[in-house]
């Protein structure tokens, strides 16, 4: 008896294939896909993909107030908010995985998220309140 | 099909082993908008530590969340001390200090006494330049800011006049501390404090330590933009001495480049500050919010400036106080105190103190 026969040898070979495959899809999803998150109240309420090609923008429910812009350069920002300071406009786009924008007084705020290894794990501005 | 089902089987095990690495520290961050009018955030890397007794793991993600719960608890206390827009059952905090001007001594918590007596020390190395009896003033440039904001066709400054009659109450020595009785008096009645130029920074560091002394080894806290760590962060190779990186917002916001530069930093403090963010806008000029105690204008001087030391709350008052002199002087007092800082003056110039440059990420 041979210790392996033809058939099996064709049977592992599929699985290897469709296996490497499959990590080779998880892989390209996770690692090139950027997005934004968004968060109200410290609740996750909806996630973007920034892979538009048209300008596009947005509210959520919680605050229709706040209007969200999403842009083909892979940045998104907040484009109109009834906040009194409008720190949150002034912050302008953000696209790099860590960044976060927020509009405090709304209790909303927008976090990129991705795989990309090399940013900072904090990006900082001004560190002045009202 | 028995071989067949042991192929299945081995792929499997060897997917999720390559996938999950269980025992490899894994980064954790949290936000929360409640505190300081800012956000905060949390960063740590925590690992699943098999819990034998009832033979499954403690998730990392678990251990993470309560920190972060307990970061959020010990800021929240101070919060709510050094508040000067809101009141709290039960707490004398900096609001009550203010609304009693001129009325009588109130008895605080001996964290409002600390804030107030490094804040008074600060008035005196920085020559008068950081004051955080400059109340009066700041509230008619807050006033300016929101109504500014709000409705831009009718944007304007306040007048000189109110300025210069609120800069008559802005005397520090007018704050009297009583340690002993825990008291403390503002004895002008016009006068009030302002701490938001410190108090978020003083009290990240006051956290960070009673997280040190509880055991914490490796931790970010970020307050607004002050940034405290605790230890550094994990990396294979260090296991947990790698430094951590803290990106720089460029304050120049039309160039493509959105951070300055990113600085590496083991268990200290970086606290950056700027013109671009919080400003209105009269007759097409900007109008920031730090402000010069000898102009009572904004101050001119650069478009941002950034502090690292140990202290947060030394570096958080430093941010203000080497704001508001020229380049010369601001890199002596630097050296005074042993600080490093980076300076980016209007046209995009930076300008360094001697050891910053070695901080930067390559």
């Amino acid at each position: 008896m041979k210790f392996v026969k033809k058939t099996d040898f064709i049977v592992i070979s599929a699985i290897l294939l469709i296996g490497l495959g499959l990590l080779w899809y998880y892989s390209s999803v996770t690692s090139d896909n950027v997005s934004a998150e968004i968060y109200f109240d410290g609740r996750l309420v909806k996630t973007v993909a920034l892979n538009l090609s048209e300008e596009q923008s947005f509210s959520i429910t919680e605050v229709p107030e706040v209007v969200f812009t999403v842009y083909p350069d892979k940045t998104v920002a907040f484009t109109l908010s009834d906040c009194p300071d409008k720190v949150c406009v002034n912050t302008g786009k953000i696209g790099n995985p860590g960044q976060i924008a927020a509009c405090v007084p709304n209790r909303v705020y927008v976090r990129i998220v991705g795989a990309d290894q090399s940013s900072p794990d904090l990006v900082i501005k001004n560190n002045h309140g009202k | 099909m028995k071989k067949l089902v042991a192929f299945f089987l081995i792929i499997s095990i060897l997917i999720s082993a390559s996938s999950c690495s269980a025992s490899e520290p894994k980064r954790y961050q949290a936000e929360f908008l409640t505190l300081f009018d800012t956000v905060t955030r949390i960063v740590g890397y925590y690992e699943s530590v098999p819990d034998t007794s009832y033979y499954k793991t403690k998730d990392g993600k678990e251990s993470f969340s309560l920190l972060a719960q307990s970061v959020h608890d010990k800021l929240e206390e101070y919060h709510q001390l050094y508040d000067i827009y809101n009141d709290y059952d039960g707490i004398n905090n900096i609001k009550t200090i203010n609304d009693n001007a001129g009325i009588k001594p109130v008895k605080v918590d001996s964290r409002i006494i600390d804030l107030l007596e490094f804040s008074k020390e600060m008035y005196e190395s920085s020559d008068g330049v950081f004051n955080i009896a400059m109340g009066a003033v700041l509230m008619l440039w807050h006033d300016a800011r929101v109504a500014g904001v709000e409705d831009p066709g009718n944007a304007s400054l306040p007048s000189m006049t109110d300025l210069e009659e609120a800069a008559k109450h802005c005397d520090i020595k007018n704050l009297i501390i009583d340690r002993e009785a825990s008291t403390v008096y503002l004895s002008d009645l016009k006068m009030s404090l302002d701490v938001g130029a410190v108090a978020k920074g003083y009290a990240t560091e006051q956290v960070a330590r009673e997280l040190e002394v509880e055991g914490a080894s490796s931790l970010l806290i970020s307050v607004g933009g002050n940034v405290r760590a605790i230890g550094g962060k994990y990396s294979k190779s260090s296991s947990f001495d790698e430094p951590w990186n803290i990106g720089i917002q460029n304050p120049d916001k039309s160039s493509e480049k959105t951070d300055l530069f990113s600085v590496n930093i083991l268990g200290m403090s970086v606290v950056t500050s700027g013109i671009y963010e919080r400003y209105f806008t009269v007759n097409g000029k900007q109008y920031h919010h730090i402000i010069d105690t000898k102009t009572l204008m904004p101050s001119e001087y650069y478009a941002s400036l950034t502090v690292i030391c140990d202290d947060s709350g030394l570096a958080d008052a430093l941010t203000t106080a080497l704001f508001n002199i020229p380049i010369e002087k601001a890199k002596e007092k630097a050296k005074s105190f042993d600080i490093e800082a980076c300076w980016v003056l209007h046209d995009g110039t930076t300008v360094f103190t001697d050891g910053f440059e070695d901080l930067i990420k390559k």
